[in-house]
């Protein structure tokens, strides 16, 4: 079972590209590179998925994108959190908080 | 504020963003790629896996289109650019829809243009909306009908609903003389608030004062019209004073209209009298202020408390008590009305209506063809369509871009149809509406205006509408059904378009029968039935315009006949006094030794050789004589429609006929004018001679000379001058131009009618040729199968065409139907005998058979070249 990957619930893509967005700026391959890894390879983001996400995030104002250049001298799209975004996170986080602790609660119950 | 600048960013750089979104997944992918081969993949394989980790790229590119809000207006763009790419990818098609399309349109805006101008243009004053017509209406039912100078007065003294009540004469024929030339020109006798009324100021000088209006021929002032004073006086400001003499009497000129105002209809009014100088503009009263004087219609202008229905209201309360208890030709009534458009005859009524229903046929019968060329030409795009969807278009947006192509094809068309009204509007003018049929010159103005262009828009937008959905809905289903490898669907749609074709044949036929009748009714009423209009000249002399008693102008008729016997061109003149060529008042007839009731009938009063001159057949009896004059025994000749109704059994010759009261000896029998059209019988006709009626002053001379004759009218009129100058001489036209102005509505029809039965057959036959086309080109398989397996080319080309004359001849079937009960509704613009229907109905399916023949030959002959080894593979 732990070695399935996991489809993401609805929703949550966009507070898993926020919250690695929080660190630093990223382009979308290392965003999704970065969930990924940071997940263990257990949430499975299909790569394409992610664009429509950073679009919409972009366009309510979250992130910001700027053309810059990647590690290995790629040209690329870097996002960024605007301050909105960061105040987004930060409630966003609590709020998912207290969901996975009722809902672990209710299962383990 | 930021998605606004985001928002408007997006929508400003379309491209850039759309670039940008490219870039971006590139990038992505070649990270990917560079990622695992990093791990040890080939170069191949890494792409590959690159791709199917992410996901199919136009489907997400939709996707974040669709995120970043824009896409509507940005999706509206893409697919303008890429419909614009298939218009232009398709140029046969596009050039056929955006060609048909204008055509229609054009008709369409045409049509518009005629209704505005006729029904609703507004008079070029200040305020137009609160300017009304008051017209009496009589219980003979005239649509029009004019009031005496009292009676005007009354209503206009008891009125509280108008600020001005004015009364006009506006067709008053004037003899001006200046010392150059002598020239009948049309002007107004007006009451001195008219101008007011209009709220025109004058270009020069005043117009008439309330005084004025008080003392009968008083007041011998003018105001001249602007092009008038342009024309007779080059514009000279010292007009101020001089005089200009009007039917033999001077008149001072006092002001001069603005260059605004030509007329309350098309005739342009020239020279304004007061109303108390109405002697001087109208001679056929002898007490011209008289209760029995009808010569005036009226114009107001409501006041703001008031609206056309409750002036109409109060004025039906005014009415003067000798309106009450009135024969048949009395006034009982008034109609207010706002004064918008042109007088319209019934006759040009109908011309109307009939173009509504053609243009509306038309514009359906163009959008049917070109949805049925969408939809063969959307199963060519099968193809197209099932990638897009595959690529992850949804069928909405399939639909939508559809849809906007044929919008744009719509727009062209509409466009280009707008110019081409343009053109037709000002053909129409030239050809038909620029004389009436005394040769008067008429102005309207059909110049485009905002609510014509607003009706070409809704015409154009819900053409493209109605021929577009449709077959976007079913394409784009088609396209999701292709994807999904089902071929449902192609064979309902195939049947709806074989509806579609048929049903523009059935059209095509029967507006082809309709416009061979009309154009055969119009060829009949120009040619003359019963009568030879070429050759003949018209000359209006007008002795009474200059006051001259019978008494001077008998003496100056015989000059002038004596002239016209020396001119060497003449063959033979006649005269009408009562009455105009061909067309006579009514008058009162019965037979002298029957107790049979008094019947109606045309009644002219004609000189010698009336009968031969215009070529009317004399079948028994004599002509009129010379001697035929005031002293000797009244006589008169029947026309043989006349003489069935008076004597159905008995010889009319010698009858004894009472005309008006006054008892006649018939002594000639002449044939009918089958003038009417075909729900009503020839009318008939009781003549009596010109020197019989011992007022007789005025005369209109018919002459029939050698050689054309407009050519020979201004000798015949220089040789009428030498008599006497001072005489008015008028209307002098060819009989023909006559004849053809008083038909016009019927040759307007005609064309009308023809021009929307080329188009239908075109249509049709192009329809027919697309479906058959697209539908051997889907099955060309089938068609090599047929001849490898051993049917003939002329087998398989038999088999397309059978396939297309189906189709055809079932239309076909219904267009002849449809013809026959057209006749019936059209009969009262038909004036041919029913018996010719037919002919025309065979000749017109035959034409449409005929062309959609060709049109199912040229598909059938590319199946029966089917290369049967080709067409194997060709799938």
């Amino acid at each position: 079972m732990t070695d399935q990957p996991v489809d993401l619930p609805q929703g949550t893509l966009d507070l898993l590209i926020l919250k690695t967005l929080a660190r630093r700026s990223e382009h979308g391959w290392a965003i999704a590179q970065r969930i990924r890894a940071l997940s263990d390879d257990v949430l499975q983001v299909r790569q394409g998925s992610l664009y429509p996400a950073l679009h919409r995030l972009e366009r309510r104002g979250l992130i910001e994108a700027t053309w810059g250049v990647s590690e290995n001298n790629r040209k690329a799209r870097f996002y960024e959190l605007t301050p909105a975004g960061k105040r987004w996170v930060a409630a966003e986080s609590v709020q998912w908080g207290r969901l996975t602790t009722a809902v672990a609660a209710v299962l383990e119950a | 504020m930021r998605r606004l600048w985001h928002w408007g960013r997006d929508l400003f750089s379309r491209r850039s963003v759309e670039r940008e979104l490219d870039q971006e997944i590139q990038a992505h992918l070649e990270m990917e790629i560079e990622s695992l081969m990093a791990q040890g993949l080939s170069a191949s394989e890494a792409r590959r896996r690159a791709r199917a980790e992410f996901g199919a790229v136009d489907a997400i590119k939709e996707e974040c289109r669709e995120a970043r809000d824009t896409n509507v207006l940005e999706g509206l763009w893409l697919d303008a650019s890429h419909s614009a790419r298939m218009i232009r990818r398709y140029p046969l098609f596009s050039g056929t829809a955006i060609g048909t399309l204008a055509l229609t349109l054009a008709a369409v805006v045409t049509f518009l243009s005629l209704i505005h101008t006729f029904m609703v243009r507004p008079l070029p004053v200040p305020e137009p909306d609160a300017l009304v017509s008051v017209e009496p209406t009589r219980n003979n039912g005239a649509r029009t009908a004019p009031l005496s100078y009292p009676d005007y007065l009354h209503l206009r003294e008891g009125s509280d609903s108008f600020e001005e009540l004015a009364a006009i004469y506006p067709t008053a024929p004037l003899f001006v003389a200046s010392e150059t030339e002598g020239r009948e020109v049309n002007g107004a006798v007006v009451s001195q608030n008219f101008f007011r009324m209009l709220r025109v100021e004058p270009a020069l000088g005043r117009f008439f004062t309330p005084d004025e209006d008080q003392v009968p021929e008083r007041d011998r002032v003018a105001v001249l019209g602007y092009d008038f004073w342009q024309v007779w006086f080059g514009g000279d400001d010292d007009v101020i004073g001089k005089s200009v003499t009007v039917n033999g009497t001077d008149l001072r000129v006092v002001g001069v209209m603005p260059s605004t105002f030509s007329g309350v209809e098309a005739e342009t009014l020239n020279i304004f009298m007061p109303a108390m100088m109405l002697p001087v503009g109208y001679r056929s009263c002898d007490e011209p202020f008289a209760v029995d004087c009808t010569v005036f219609r009226m114009y107001g202008r409501i006041t703001a408390a008031a609206s056309p229905s409750s002036a109409e209201a109060e004025l039906t309360t005014l009415l003067p008590d000798h309106w009450r208890d009135q024969e048949s030709s009395g006034n009982t009534g008034v109609v207010v009305r706002v004064a918008r458009g042109s007088y319209l005859s019934g006759v040009d009524q109908q011309f109307l209506q009939l173009s509504a229903w053609v243009v509306g046929a038309l514009l359906l019968a163009c959008c049917a063809n070109l949805a049925g060329l969408l939809m063969s030409r959307g199963r060519a795009r099968g193809h197209e369509m099932a990638v897009r969807v595959a690529l992850g278009a949804g069928r909405a947006r399939i639909t939508r871009q559809l849809t906007i192509e044929s919008m744009m094809l719509a727009v062209v068309g509409g466009t280009l149809g707008l110019l081409l009204s343009v053109g037709m509007t000002s053909l129409l003018n030239a050809v038909f509406y620029s004389m009436d049929s005394s040769g008067r010159p008429r102005e309207y103005d059909f110049g485009l205006v905002p609510e014509v262009l607003l009706g070409a828009t809704i015409a154009t937008l819900a053409a493209g509408l109605l021929f577009g959905l449709a077959p976007a809905l079913v394409t784009a289903r088609r396209g999701a059904q292709a994807a999904l490898g089902s071929t449902r669907g192609t064979i309902a749609s195939e049947r709806g378009q074989s509806l579609l074709i048929g049903g523009q044949v059935a059209l095509a036929v029967a507006l082809v029968a309709i416009a061979g009748l009309f154009a055969a009714s119009a060829h009949e009423l120009l040619s003359g039935r019963g009568f030879d209009p070429d050759g003949v000249a018209l000359i209006r002399l007008r002795p009474r315009l200059v006051e001259y008693g019978p008494d001077r102008a008998r003496p100056y008729l015989r000059g002038v006949f004596e002239r016209l016997d020396a001119h060497p061109q003449v063959e033979s003149w006649t005269m009408v006094g009562t009455g105009i060529s061909l067309m006579g008042f009514r008058a009162e007839v019965e037979p002298v030794h029957d107790d049979a009731a008094a019947r109606l009938t045309g009644y002219i009063e004609v000189g010698p050789r009336y009968f031969e001159t215009l070529g009317i057949e004399l079948l028994r009896g004599r002509d009129f004589a010379a001697t035929d004059d005031v002293g000797s025994e009244f006589v008169a000749i029947v026309s043989a429609s006349a003489a069935t109704s008076l004597w159905p059994s008995d010889d009319p010759i010698g009858q004894g006929l009472r005309i008006n009261g006054t008892e006649h000896r018939v002594v000639g029998l002449v044939d009918d004018l089958a003038m009417m059209d075909r729900t009503r019988g020839p009318m008939p006709y009781v003549y009596a001679p010109f020197w019989q009626n011992p007022d007789v002053v005025d005369a209109r001379l018919q002459v029939r000379v050698s050689g054309d004759p407009s050519a020979t009218i201004p000798e015949l009129t220089a040789a009428i001058h030498e008599v006497d100058a001072n005489v008015p001489i008028a209307e002098t036209l060819p009989l023909t131009w006559r004849v053809a102005g008083m038909y016009r509505p019927q040759r307007m029809s005609a064309m009308a009618v023809a021009y929307a039965a080329s188009l239908a057959v075109f249509l049709s036959a192009m329809g027919l040729y697309a479906s058959l086309a697209a539908n051997v080109a889907r099955r060309r398989r089938e068609f090599g199968v047929r001849q490898a397996v051993g049917a003939s080319a002329g087998r398989v080309l038999g088999m397309v065409v059978r396939q297309g004359m189906l189709v055809i001849s079932a239309g076909a079937l219904v267009g002849v139907v449809l013809s026959l009960g057209a006749t019936r509704a059209l009969a009262h613009m038909l004036y041919l005998p029913s018996s010719v229907d037919g002919l025309f109905v065979a000749g017109a399916t035959a034409l449409v058979l005929a062309c959609g023949l060709g049109s199912a030959w040229l598909p059938a002959r590319r199946a029966a070249r089917v290369d049967p080894s080709v067409s194997l593979r060709s799938d």
